[in-house]
């Protein structure tokens, strides 16, 4: 319905700040929420060029353009793992600092429309290992001391774009496999053991006009472990 | 429809109620909103030059230590003590507290929020057999060749959770977030907090701890204990606060163990307490983590 004032000012009546506010209070209201087809004027006047358009990314899930909550995926359960392994970071005995690699299929690329504060919100469900090659000294840590380690980024992998400060690990399941019934982990894979959830937020300020990826990255010393779950959800910020 | 374009009062203009009345009936006039009163005067991201009205401020701080490999962790003991000491402030490995300040104080208003994010990387560090001592057990009763079995709950925790000081930038007048306890309720003799208290908390388990070869669930001859620390991994908390107007000067985490779940009475609440009886036995580790602070408004 359109607008009507909730308090009519008289002559010779106190003026009261509250009633005042409390017009301009229920204008606001009804901007932002009771508009209606009947308010506006019928002939067009509002072309495309008015409004900036966003874009919606089917396949990643995300609307560019938008200030705010833009989007985001989650992937998961047994049937649909994805895995990080020592192998792809050199066996796990390289850098720490440089031999991160990206988790498959959770990467995005946001299109910033103007200096944005990103929030990017992730979680992974990961199972490490049982991992019991035997250690080779100077290049893999002993079976009980391996971890995959996951990290958002926003942009690139290297120390601009990711700080082993926004890390989490997953513990090596340590025990390896058993020789006799029952066959399988040596270990049950517990919250404290091998098998766990882990949820956080990297938080940035990015520049207007680049294409800048985001997403989860890892670096692993288990030769493999798999990502039973994840999710990235993504706010972008113009305003 | 006309423009609605009506002059400013300045002194000396007569204010009457019809001219304040009609301040307000101009947009309750039939197709106001056009062209001029408001397209040309809406906001989409292409007409406004000004940023961090809506999301006012973000802020990033370090917690703990930088130290991936765990090759020097900080240490947090556990507490023995009755009523128990400070919680332990999380610290960068030289005795340094790590916290977020907000210089000149971060101003949150009644219609914004005030959100919160942290993250840490934990291990438990454990030494004799925390499991089997004070409350940390059920005594399973057996009639096997194994006999009675003190069977750990594995619910033994640390407890880490926010404090804010919203007094000024001196920084010592921590307390607790709203919906926070400090974990010094008095629970049926024991110290800690309800869960309802726990708003702002996040919980740590330390260990996990299984029987192999236990037959039909009884403890026979060849039932054996196994009992694994909680290794190193990464833990997160988040919080939000909305309503009245704060200035907030400081916000940290800080540590408390070794608790467990405990309550005053049948039907009571269901809370957390410190059990002082096994911290000899227990105290956690951590590296680095994140502080995030960010402030936007809902309204």
């Amino acid at each position: 319905m359109a607008y009507t004032k909730p308090n009519t000012f008289a002559d010779g009546t106190t003026l009261v700040a509250a009633d005042v506010q409390g017009n301009v209070d229920a204008l606001r209201v009804y901007l932002h929420n009771n508009v209606v087809q009947a308010d506006l004027l019928a002939s067009k006047w509002v072309d495309t060029r008015h409004i900036q358009p966003p874009t919606f990314e089917a396949i990643g899930g995300l609307q560019h353009g938008v200030t705010g909550y833009q989007g985001g995926q989650w992937s998961g359960a047994l049937v649909n793992l994805q895995f990080v392994t020592s192998y792809l970071n050199g066996a796990g005995r390289n850098s720490s600092t440089s031999e991160w690699r990206r988790v498959p299929n959770t990467s995005f690329e946001l299109d910033l429309r103007r200096n944005a504060k990103i929030l990017l919100h992730w979680s992974v469900e990961m199972e490490g290992g049982p991992d019991d090659v035997p250690q080779v000294s100077g290049r893999t840590p002993a079976i009980a001391d391996r971890y995959a380690y996951v990290a958002p980024y926003i942009g690139t992998l290297d120390a601009a774009g990711r700080s082993p400060l926004d890390a989490q690990e997953i513990k090596n399941n340590a025990d390896g496999f058993r020789s006799s019934p029952p066959y399988g982990p040596s270990r049950p894979y517990t919250v404290c053991n091998g098998y766990g959830r882990r949820t956080g937020v990297l938080a940035a300020e990015r520049n207007a006009g680049t294409k800048t990826p985001v997403g989860l990255c890892f670096w692993s010393q288990i030769d493999r472990s798999s990502v039973v779950n994840w999710s990235v959800a993504l706010e972008v910020w113009y305003l | 429809m006309s423009r609605i374009n009506r002059a400013r009062i300045v002194d000396g203009d007569d204010t009457t109620a019809a001219s304040l009345n009609d301040r307000f009936d101009d947009f309750s006039q039939a197709g106001a909103l056009d062209v001029f009163n408001l397209r040309d005067s809406a906001v989409d991201l292409p007409q406004i030059a000004k940023t961090g009205f809506q999301a006012s401020f973000m802020q990033v701080d370090t917690l703990g230590k930088s130290d991936l490999l765990h090759s020097a962790p900080v240490t947090a003991s556990a507490n023995g003590l009755s009523p128990p000491a400070t919680p332990h402030v999380l610290q960068d490995g030289a005795a340094n507290p790590t916290f977020a300040t907000y210089t000149g104080g971060l101003s949150v208003g009644a219609f914004d929020v005030f959100r919160v994010y942290w993250s840490l990387s934990v291990a438990a560090e454990l030494t004799g057999t925390p499991w089997n001592g004070g409350f940390q057990f059920n005594e399973v009763t057996g009639t096997g060749a194994g006999g009675h079995l003190h069977v750990s709950t594995s619910a033994g925790c640390f407890v880490a959770w926010l404090q804010w000081d919203i007094t000024d930038a001196t920084l010592t007048h921590w307390t607790e977030v709203p919906g926070q306890s400090d974990f010094e309720d008095v629970i049926a003799g024991y110290y800690g907090a309800e869960l309802a208290d726990c708003g702002a908390t996040t919980v740590i388990p330390l260990w996990s701890y299984w029987l192999r070869n236990l037959n039909n669930g009884d403890a026979s001859a060849g039932t054996t204990e196994e009992t694994n620390a909680a290794g190193w991994r990464g833990i997160s908390g988040a919080w939000h606060y909305t309503g009245s107007s704060v200035t907030v000067y400081g916000l940290r985490v800080v540590l408390r163990g070794v608790m467990h779940p405990r309550r005053a009475s049948a039907g009571a609440a269901n809370a957390l307490v410190n059990d002082t009886a096994v911290a000899g036995g227990v105290s956690l580790q951590y590296t680095g983590g994140r502080l995030v602070t960010f402030v936007h408004k809902v309204s």
